[in-house]
């Protein structure tokens, strides 16, 4: 089976299973613009992900290498965000750097299913709470004046189909 | 969610929310309902005047609510109303506060705004005064009157304002040909407009006017079905011609136009702006009547009936969708009462037919999702995601989301005995149907969140009702029109 050799920001080198790294459209370029072959010694360079991060990458894309392409986000599909796998759930139990640096890199790798599931679970951190707890989950300071504060709250209570 | 959980302690160590790209965080924000979107606009500043003040997160919420954006530029143009903060209307004082809301932020606040009006019966009621005319075709923002034996300038148009004051009336200027048209009795004038065209479609003879600065500006003239000898020297040709184009009809969307042939099984799009056709298909293979056409997101709707005989257990009519940005081929749903009415959301399309069989067509994914409902007429609630329909008298709401998951059909009965039969149910909004009481002559506003009536209005006997729009309401009798606005 072919595979690649992905380079990290900080050096460290993953060979990979070229159908698996494919699940990135940006490495599924880079593969094709550089005219790369199979067994290639060639590396492919990754500055925008480190290996933590890449390690992490790599171990969703072999789990989910046999998934249909994720569908397009097109009209009439419902978004969603209480249909993520339990073992993407699972996955996912990590800090919000981590989850915060998988989403870059999901976003940089251009994958879109890591894509989906990640941003997914951070709109799951904010369904359902009040102001003040999401300032408290992501560590937001408050920097309204009170008149703003008030009208904020006014704009909030004013909304008729909330 | 288990993994929500996790998150509950502040990790002093994160990667800042801020340092994700704004496109990243608007991927976050477009998962969450608008009670969500709300609470994240508390938040802080940025949140409120920057993350959260994008276009394409309102134009999501407007579009889950069937909330256009054309239909509410009318509240633009005239703040009147809007200014008066004594009216709790919020947007002045933000503004000033934190800058102007992004456009689709602000539509979905007239929206807001329509609904608490209609909710605390802060209504606007205009009399227009009616002339002698013979057709009338009204709009949010205009009304025209045809008078077909008036010799100078037939067509007439009010302007209607949100401001007090008397209403702009405008005659339009008309080609002569137009005009023998219109005054010979048995010809068929259909109208159709918006708030930048009008247009007249007389036995496929069409008349356009631009509406710019409440003017109208007489453009092209296209007469899409040529008549074979000169009508002018042949007067029994003319009776023939006329017959042969009677059932054209016409829809618009924006700065397009629908035009279908029954004559010729033909569809024509045309550009608005310059009159060019830019579409043309062939609907169907069999003769056939049109009884409905919709045109509105690039999809086309129109619904006709076979003019051959068919077997017993074929149904007789057709509803044809075109989803022009797709594909030519379109999709047919084959029923058995001629097509009364198309209702739609941006996802949904119903039928509204003369047999109680009502099918419904989601499209999802490029895959057409069909359904019926067993129902005399329906209105769709895309905000709830319920369609209310009626049986005679009685009204129900139908659980879209589970019925179309969970393949299990949910429904309830919300109010007996609140409509006059032979009535359809209205949608002014998504929140609000306006029926016909079983009351004689009365008509209530029907509020589908609360499941009760807002508002009753009583009319003599002479009014019946000419245009429900999504701001306002117009009742006509012989001498007058009454305009009931919400914005």
């Amino acid at each position: 089976m072919p595979m690649i050799k992905l380079q990290s920001s900080d050096g460290e080198v993953f060979q990979v299973d070229f159908e698996i790294a494919k699940a990135s459209v940006t490495i599924k370029t880079m593969v094709e613009d550089l005219g790369l072959e199979e067994e290639d010694e060639e590396i492919v360079p990754l500055p925008n992900v480190n290996a933590g991060i890449l390690k992490k990458v790599i171990q969703w894309a072999t789990y989910h290498k046999d998934d249909p392409p994720p569908p397009e986000d097109d009209e009439g599909r419902e978004k969603r965000t209480d249909d993520i796998s339990s073992w993407d759930a699972d996955f996912l139990k990590v800090d919000q750097g981590t989850l915060f640096e998988l989403i870059l890199a999901a976003n940089y790798l251009d994958i879109k299913g890591l894509l989906d599931v990640t941003c997914k679970t951070v709109a799951n951190m904010i369904k359902g709470k009040t102001p003040e707890e999401i300032r408290k989950t992501f560590n937001i300071k408050n920097d309204f004046t009170a008149a703003e504060e008030d009208q904020v709250r006014k704009e909030n209570e004013w909304c008729e189909e909330k | 969610m288990a993994v929500c959980n996790l998150f509950e302690n502040v990790d002093k160590s994160n990667v800042p929310i801020h340092t994700l790209p704004i496109e990243i965080i608007t991927r976050i924000i477009n998962h969450l309902s608008l009670s969500d979107v709300l609470s994240l606009a508390c938040v802080s500043k940025i949140w409120r005047c920057h993350y959260i003040n994008q276009n394409i997160i309102w134009m999501n919420i407007c579009e889950k609510m069937n909330v256009q954006r054309y239909d509410y530029t009318k509240c633009f143009d005239d703040m009147f109303r809007n200014n008066t903060e004594s009216k709790g209307y919020i947007e002045t004082t933000s503004v000033k506060l934190f800058g102007p809301f992004c456009t689709w932020w602000s539509v979905f606040n007239r929206y807001n705004m329509v609904l608490k009006n209609i909710k605390a019966n802060d209504f606007s009621t205009i009399h227009v005064q009616r002339k002698t005319s013979n057709l009338t075709y009204c709009t949010d923002d205009y009304i025209i009157t045809v008078n077909r034996y008036k010799n100078r300038r037939p067509i007439e148009a009010t302007l209607l304002k949100c401001t007090p004051g008397p209403e702009l009336k405008v005659r339009l200027r008309i080609h002569t040909f137009f005009k023998k048209l219109i005054s010979i009795r048995d010809s068929t004038i259909k109208i159709i407009g918006n708030k930048k065209y009008l247009v007249f479609e007389i036995h496929s003879n069409l008349f356009i006017y631009a509406i710019r600065n409440d003017t109208f500006i007489q453009r092209s003239d296209v007469m899409i079905s040529k008549p074979e000898l000169n009508i002018e020297q042949n007067p029994e040709y003319l009776t023939k011609y006329l017959e042969a184009n009677n059932n054209t009809k016409i829809a618009i969307d924006d700065e397009h136009l629908a035009v279908v042939l029954p004559n010729k099984n033909q569809l024509f799009i045309y550009d608005l702006a310059n009159m060019r056709v830019y579409r043309e298909l062939i609907y169907s293979q069999i003769p056939n009547t049109v009884q409905c056409l919709k045109y509105d997101s690039q999809r086309v709707m129109i619904g006709i009936t076979f003019k051959i005989v068919m077997p017993n257990d074929i149904p007789p009519c057709q509803a044809i969708i075109y989803h022009l940005e797709k594909s030519n081929l379109p999709f047919r749903v084959s029923i058995f009462g001629p097509v009364t009415q198309f209702k739609t959301t941006a996802h949904l399309i119903g039928v509204e037919n003369e047999a109680p069989e009502t099918p419904f067509i989601a499209r999802i994914s490029n895959i057409y999702k069909v359904f019926w409902i067993d129902c005399d007429t329906f209105s769709i609630d895309s905000t709830r995601k319920f369609i209310y329909y009626n049986i005679n008298s009685s009204i129900f709401k139908y659980d879209l989301s589970k019925s179309l998951s969970d393949n299990f059909e949910v429904t309830q009965k919300i109010a007996i005995d609140a409509i006059a039969m032979r009535f359809s149910l209205m949608p002014i909004n998504d929140r609000f149907l306006i029926l016909r009481s079983t009351i004689p002559n009365s008509y209530d506003i029907f509020d589908v969140k609360e499941h009760i009536i807002v508002r009753s209005l009583q009319l003599n006997s002479k009014y019946s009702l000419v245009h429900v729009g999504k701001l306002s309401i117009i009742f006509s009798n012989n001498y007058e029109f009454i305009v009931i606005g919400f914005y």
